[in-house]
């Protein structure tokens, strides 16, 4: 029975050569780590003939899985293909694992189900030297008297971002490089692209000392300080020492 | 013919993954994230099982990484399942689309998608009416006459930074906001993380490439030796 289910399923995988120049690649899904804040765009790339491109059906939720369904009809004509990328924008999800399916109506099987996570955003950013540093940012406004922390978005390994009200909208963005071969110290930037009131602290978790049973962890910790109605960058060549 | 097409939607149905059975634990990471053709890349793949799913790579076939596993159900033991890792490192790859693809017993199960790309010059950053923000920056390279093209890196639709010597090193991030219901401009915000003299250019053009209407572009310069962030709230688009 398996050695049939095999022939079946490499029958259908010639099939879907057979069927021409029209291919489905995959799904990319951005951004690269989706909170229930974003909306999750799924980009769906292969290639297809200009003159008969695919013709995709709203995106279908299936109603016991997390599962997402992106169907179009399989186009036949045998004109040259060019690479296309068709997005279908999802409203919020909440944290979990989903996956996402594209099915041509046409053939009776799918394409490998992609996978992706959403997670719920934090409000720590580990930076460097295999996340040796971490960083957090608090924001005041003293107009209204509101208050709240920053949500972290990795850029790279040693730089990063915080957003505080919309995960379009990037508030600060923090770097920390190995200076010490230099001056003996960690090189920390800090760009502020708000005038609120904020404290970036960067914490260094020397001798992992998080893990100590101390509260506030004694790690060594510098925070810069922007005021309200100011707009202040920081390059703080001296923090800490080797 | 018929006959054929029933077998297949049978084999497809029979082949279709276990999703309830891993979704907790389903997971496929690369690394890095963004890999050029210079980056070797590290797939991690996790999941759920009752017994070990010995897991190994089985193929690169095209853009096609195939990752093979067998399980072994067992009706009688309810889950939890248990969480299983696999890594291998592929590659470096050519610059391209890729899909890492995990199977059970060589039938398509789960994948991840995922790009191959050399380094941008540009960033596209999308304005709210579907109309797009091009952004490019050059820089003076520190101790020569020498100008070099930053690369930009997507952030969110509205934003993205731009790396100069080292993509983990983050110089300068750009973000784009529609502050028409304002005062009719769109804001431009460039914060800088470098000393050195750089240019950015944002150029925002026709959602609609045919149309008649002309890109519109401005031009912003950072000082040398010193810095500061650019905030221009008189963007004045299309």
């Amino acid at each position: 029975m398996k050695n049939g289910m095999r022939l079946l399923a490499i029958a259908a995988l010639l099939l879907a050569r057979a069927a021409g120049a029209q291919t489905i690649e995959g799904i990319l899904v951005s951004p690269l780590h989706p909170t229930p804040h974003d909306r999750v765009a799924l980009t769906v790339v292969g290639t297809q003939s200009p003159d008969c491109p695919f013709v995709w059906q709203e995106p279908e939720r299936d109603r016991v899985y997390p599962a997402f369904f992106l169907t179009a009809k399989l186009p036949t004509c045998s004109s040259p293909p060019q690479p296309f990328r068709h997005t279908f924008l999802l409203d919020p999800l909440a944290a979990g694992t989903y996956y996402a399916q594209v099915r041509l109506s046409n053939l009776p099987y799918g394409h490998s189900f992609e996978v992706f996570q959403v997670v719920e955003p934090s409000r720590l950013l580990s930076l460097a030297e295999n996340g040796l540093f971490q960083v957090n940012v608090s924001w005041r406004n003293p107009k209204d008297g509101t208050s709240g922390a920053g949500f972290a978005q990795r850029l790279a390994d040693d730089s990063g971002a915080f957003w505080f009200f919309s995960p379009d909208n990037v508030e600060v963005t923090v770097k920390i490089l190995d200076g010490r071969p230099v001056n003996g110290h960690r090189w920390v930037f800090i760009a502020s692209l708000t005038d609120l009131a904020m404290d970036v602290t960067v914490l260094e978790n020397r001798n992992d000392c998080l893990s100590l049973p101390t509260f506030p962890p004694s790690c060594p910790t510098k925070i810069y300080s922007q005021e309200a109605g100011k707009n202040r960058n920081f390059i703080d060549v001296n923090a800490f020492e080797e | 013919m018929k006959a054929l097409l029933r077998n297949l939607t049978l084999a497809a149905l029979l082949c279709a993954p276990a999703v309830h059975a891993v979704e907790d634990y389903t997971a496929i990471r690369i690394e890095p994230e963004r890999p050029t053709p210079n980056d070797p890349i590290h797939i991690t793949v996790t999941m759920g099982a009752q017994d070990d799913p010995e897991f190994h790579l089985a193929r690169i076939q095209g853009n096609r990484i195939e990752i093979q596993y067998t399980t072994y159900a067992y009706p009688d033991i309810p889950p939890p399942y248990v969480k299983w890792t696999y890594e291998t490192t592929v590659g470096p790859l050519s610059a391209g689309l890729y899909t890492v693809e995990v199977q059970e017993g060589g039938y398509p199960g789960y994948s991840k998608t995922f790009e191959v790309a050399g380094p941008d010059p540009s960033l596209d950053l999308l304005a709210t009416d579907q109309s797009v923000f091009t952004v490019t920056v050059d820089f003076q390279q520190p101790g020569s006459d020498q100008r070099s093209t930053a690369y930009g890196v997507p952030l969110t639709r509205q934003s993205g930074y731009f790396w100069f010597f080292d993509p983990d090193n983050a110089e300068l991030t750009v973000k784009i906001l529609d502050g028409r219901a304002v005062n009719g401009r769109y804001w431009v915000f460039l914060a800088s993380m470098t000393d050195l003299e750089f240019t950015a250019r944002v150029t925002q053009c026709p959602a609609n490439p045919a149309s008649d209407v002309p890109c519109v572009s401005r031009e912003y310069h950072g000082k040398p030796h010193a810095n500061a962030n650019i905030l221009d709230v008189n963007f004045q688009g299309l």
